[in-house]
């Protein structure tokens, strides 16, 4: 009876390998490896800076540049190959086509190609551990001019060549990748499924792919004028006459830094949209199937995500505006950036409608989307703020940045992640993932990540500046001052640590439900989007929008069912 | 001239079978035309979506390159835009009087040349993106009577080939007529963006040689017509974009600096 | 008597929105914010360097959301 869309891979006409539940799998697999890493990467960071003299077993005491290096691949891992590969890449390849109707990709070769190439990407990533000189130490927006030279730091000579060759695989890769989901997305819609009855997670990939064809390009650019800089003495980003640790450069002409930083944050925005679009659509669609209710102006929501991907395009400058932007371009980069929080408050707004007063059913997944919307708005208020070049002034380069992003993009993201994984689970493996344990996680995870994130607004506020090795045994007032930071220090580190742990369930509750025998049914969330219709994809077609729910909110109407056959009010 | 009318692609599709679930609904066999016509006849809509005639696929195949197309745009216009800083850019001397270091480059008249034998070969690859397209010659080769289109393809497309080797050797050329003037890469910021243009355009257009001769190849191994026409189109739109697109770096580089 | 003062209504209403586009446009806001030190780095460079920043800005800026557009436009054609 339980004819899942997972049998239509034997009918499928493509070999296993690029078979585009594998490719979603492998990029799951690439994210799960980056997380892992990354996390033991952070939690080394927060026991550094509350316990310096903390030494590291088998390694000795982390040394500044050391501090660096976990600071730089901490941000490349986590925001590259976890936040852009897992929601975008990972479940667009294991969600999207059963979503939109179709069997396959567009273009399944492209696809497995693109994964390994994800894969080979993360793996030269991860050599720079190992090369003389260790990891790379100019932060995962390796500005200029001591990204340039190996004079700079240990990391800054093979570390970060292994990092420009890792990172510009990933390039291509993700242009790869998403010139595949786009086609997928315009050319093979099933039967029925028009444009406005795309549920929203399909119009979030879709948004986040063309960010991807264009932004990514532009980073392969800047890359390889990076690499010409470093090796070839070229000055696109050097200025003339540069003096690094002493040495003078010799380099041709007057390059500018603030070159890359247009050319790096022109792709570094859109960046974020990619890692979060995907998760506001399913926020929104997780939210809607639990409450029972239709997304509230559904329409309004295509248009809003669409508006942010434009406006995403727009805004890069306000990550300047203290790097020696023309004031003026200063206020009008301002001006776009807050022109973003219309858009976002209106898809708040909605993700409010659609639950005000709907009971909405507690389950894990409507969880992690509450928590989602949660982490979404208190990330968000800080938007504006940061968004403000005279407030931006005071706070650049602070923990409250660092709370800002973490809350908005990092958690945010990985709360979606999590109401993927449970939401979708069922469908992937067959099996429920237990609700009490998922419900521990939740509430352990939201917890750890208020707990360790808050703070870092009231630290930054305080004058805490990031990515400092040690803020311990500074002299003068600026010593004094970090000092009276340093209970909420420890506060932060013991919250990331009970962050971390509040993973474990999660990892008990994967293993114990692979392991059982209990079969879920064939839709348990009474979900009415593609990907839980009953029949093959061959047959099906689509006759309606997503999320038709009758008044009472226990019958439903899948977008796959040919005709109302209960009593559901027609539309 | 083959004596069967039977083209290989028909056989082959009898062992698929993908989708016959028994409930009767689709044709026993999954005809496919090769041809340009949609095939209304045939009752494309009973089938699923991606295969329901033969422009379906092709139309992906273009639509992914066009979306591929947007990325190399992109990264030329960052590059372009980081010409115009760069070309602009200077530090003030001791004497605080503002210095600027940019010599234009002069451009070997060699590439004039190199120009016009892309132009031939966007013009030699649309006739044989136009030859695969003929609708009579088309059905010929589907139901097995010819392979007149494929031929005449083929010859157009070796053309395009050679004019483009022809192109990336003038480039080669243009590269050692400025070696010879001690204008180096590292010379000077304009001629970082000479090289740096000129060889990106040129691994670009790497790339578009490999299409063409995985093209050639699929002319000659494919059996399919369609796909045959998809190496071809798909191929023959890049080649057309790498031309466009040397076109304007060269307005850049020769009337721009 | 009553037409008039609708009238002088409108007219003051119209004053009152110029007004304060007026002020909004004089608000400090309005000019160039941010660090002092940038907008002394602005006023040293030569204004055909702040030209090209401009052009770069607009292009690079322009580009990526006209293909954004015609992305999305493009698709409506696809039924």
């Amino acid at each position: 009876m339980n004819v899942s869309p997972a049998t239509s891979v034997a009918l499928a006409p493509h070999s296993r390998w690029t078979h585009h539940r594998t490719v979603g799998f492998g990029y799951l697999a690439i994210s799960a490896v980056a997380v892992g890493v990354g996390t033991v990467l952070s939690l080394l960071m927060r026991l550094h800076l509350s316990w310096p003299a903390w030494s590291l077993p088998l390694h000795g005491p982390i040394l500044p540049e050391e501090y660096l290096g976990l600071v730089t691949m901490h941000g490349t891992l986590m925001l590259f190959f976890v936040l852009t590969v897992a929601p975008q890449s990972g479940f667009g390849n294991l969600i999207l086509p059963a979503q939109i109707g179709a069997r396959h990709m567009a273009f399944p070769r492209l696809n497995a190609a693109s994964m390994w190439l994800t894969g080979l990407a993360l793996l030269v990533l991860l050599t720079a551990f190992f090369v003389p000189g260790g990891s790379p130490i100019s932060g995962w927006t390796a500005y200029p001019p001591l990204s340039a030279t190996a004079l700079a730091g240990p990391g800054q000579g093979e570390g970060m060549d292994v990092w420009l060759a890792a990172i510009a695989l990933f390039s291509v890769a993700s242009t790869l990748g998403a010139i595949n989901t786009l086609t997928t997305i315009v050319k093979l819609r099933g039967e029925g499924m028009s444009w406005p009855r795309l549920p929203l997670t399909v119009w979030g990939w879709f948004t986040a792919a063309l960010l991807s064809v264009l932004a990514f390009s532009v980073l392969l650019a800047a890359l390889a004028m990076l690499f010409c800089d470093r090796h070839l003495q070229s000055s696109f980003f050097v200025p003339g006459g540069d003096l690094v640790n002493g040495v003078l450069l010799q380099h041709r002409g007057d390059g500018s830094p603030l070159l890359w930083l247009h050319l790096f944050w022109f792709f570094g925005h859109p960046e974020v949209y990619i890692a979060i679009l995907p998760g506001m659509g399913l926020t929104s669609m997780v939210l809607a199937n639990f409450a029972h209710r239709r997304v509230f102006a559904y329409r309004l929501m295509i248009a809003t995500t669409l508006l942010i991907g434009l406006l995403g395009i727009l805004v890069w400058g306000h990550h300047m505006f203290v790097a020696g932007l023309n004031p003026f371009a200063g206020s009008a980069f301002a001006l776009s950036s807050m022109a973003i929080a219309l858009p976002a408050s209106a898809k708040v707004l909605s993700w409010l409608a659609t639950i005000w007063r709907s009971r909405p059913q507690l389950t894990t997944p409507m969880l992690f989307a509450l928590g989602f919307v949660s982490l979404f708005i208190t990330g968000g208020l800080t938007g504006p703020i940061l968004a403000q070049p005279i407030l931006d002034e005071y706070l650049h380069n602070t923990f409250f940045v660092v709370a800002h992003f973490h809350l908005i993009m990092a958690m945010a993201g990985v709360f979606g992640l999590f109401c993927a994984t449970y939401y979708w689970f069922p469908l992937l493996f067959g099996k429920m993932l237990s609700e009490r344990l998922g419900k521990l996680h939740f509430w352990g995870t939201i917890l750890g990540a208020y707990a360790t994130f808050l703070p870092m607004h009231l630290t930054g506020l305080a004058g805490e500046p990031r990515q400092y090795a040690q803020l311990t045994g500074v002299p003068g007032p600026a010593g004094q001052l970090l000092q009276t930071t340093l209970p909420l220090q420890n506060h932060i580190t013991y919250g990331a640590l009970f962050l971390a742990c509040a993973q474990l369930p999660f990892f008990l509750n994967l293993v114990l439900t692979l392991r059982s025998r209990l079969r879920a049914s064939q839709n348990p969330w009474s979900a009415t989007t593609m990907e839980w219709a009953p029949q093959a994809a061959d047959e099906l077609a689509t006759h309606r929008d997503p999320c038709h729910y009758a008044e009472d909110g226990v019958l439903f109407l899948g977008q796959w069912e040919p005709d109302a056959t209960s009593e559901l009010p027609p539309e | 001239m083959p004596p069967i009318v039977t083209p290989p692609e028909i056989e082959r599709r009898h062992k698929v079978h993908e989708s016959d679930n028994g409930s009767g609904r689709r044709p026993p066999t999954d005809k496919r035309t090769g041809g340009n016509g949609e095939g209304d006849s045939d009752n494309w809509n009973d089938r699923p979506q991606g295969r329901r005639g033969p422009r379906e696929r092709l139309s992906q195949v273009r639509m992914g390159v066009f979306f591929g197309l947007f990325a190399v745009l992109m990264f030329f216009i960052a590059i372009v835009s980081a010409f115009f800083v760069t070309r602009a850019s200077g530090h003030f001397d001791a004497y605080s009087k503002y210095v600027n270091e940019w010599l234009p480059t002069t451009i070997p008249s060699i590439l004039w040349l190199n120009t016009a034998v892309l132009i031939l070969s966007s013009a030699s690859a649309e006739m044989a993106r136009r030859s695969m397209f003929r609708e009579e010659d088309v059905m010929d080769e589907w139901i097995g009577l010819s392979r007149r289109t494929s031929q005449r393809a083929t010859a157009w497309l070796t053309l395009t080939l050679a004019l483009g080797a022809l192109f990336l050797a003038g480039q080669w050329v243009a590269w050692d007529q400025l070696a010879a003037q001690h204008v180096f890469f590292k010379s000077n910021p304009s001629s970082h963006f000479f090289y740096l243009i000129t060889v990106a355009h040129a691994v670009h257009l790497f790339v578009g040689v490999g299409a063409l001769i995985a093209a050639l190849i699929g002319l000659r191994r494919s059996h399919q017509i369609a796909s045959r026409q998809i190496f071809v189109d798909a191929t023959v739109w890049y080649w057309h974009a790498m031309g466009l697109l040397w076109l304007f770096l060269f307005a850049l580089l020769e009337f721009g600096q | 008597m009553k037409r008039q003062s609708q009238n002088l209504r409108v007219s003051l209403l119209r004053w009152a929105w110029l007004g304060s586009l007026l002020l909004l446009g004089i608000a400090a806001q309005s000019f160039g914010q941010g660090c002092s030190q940038c907008l002394d780095n602005t006023r040293a460079t030569p204004p055909a360097v702040q030209a090209a920043y401009r052009k770069a800005i607009y292009l690079l800026g322009g580009t990526g959301a006209a293909l954004f557009v015609a992305g999305t436009l493009l698709i409506r054609r696809e039924r």
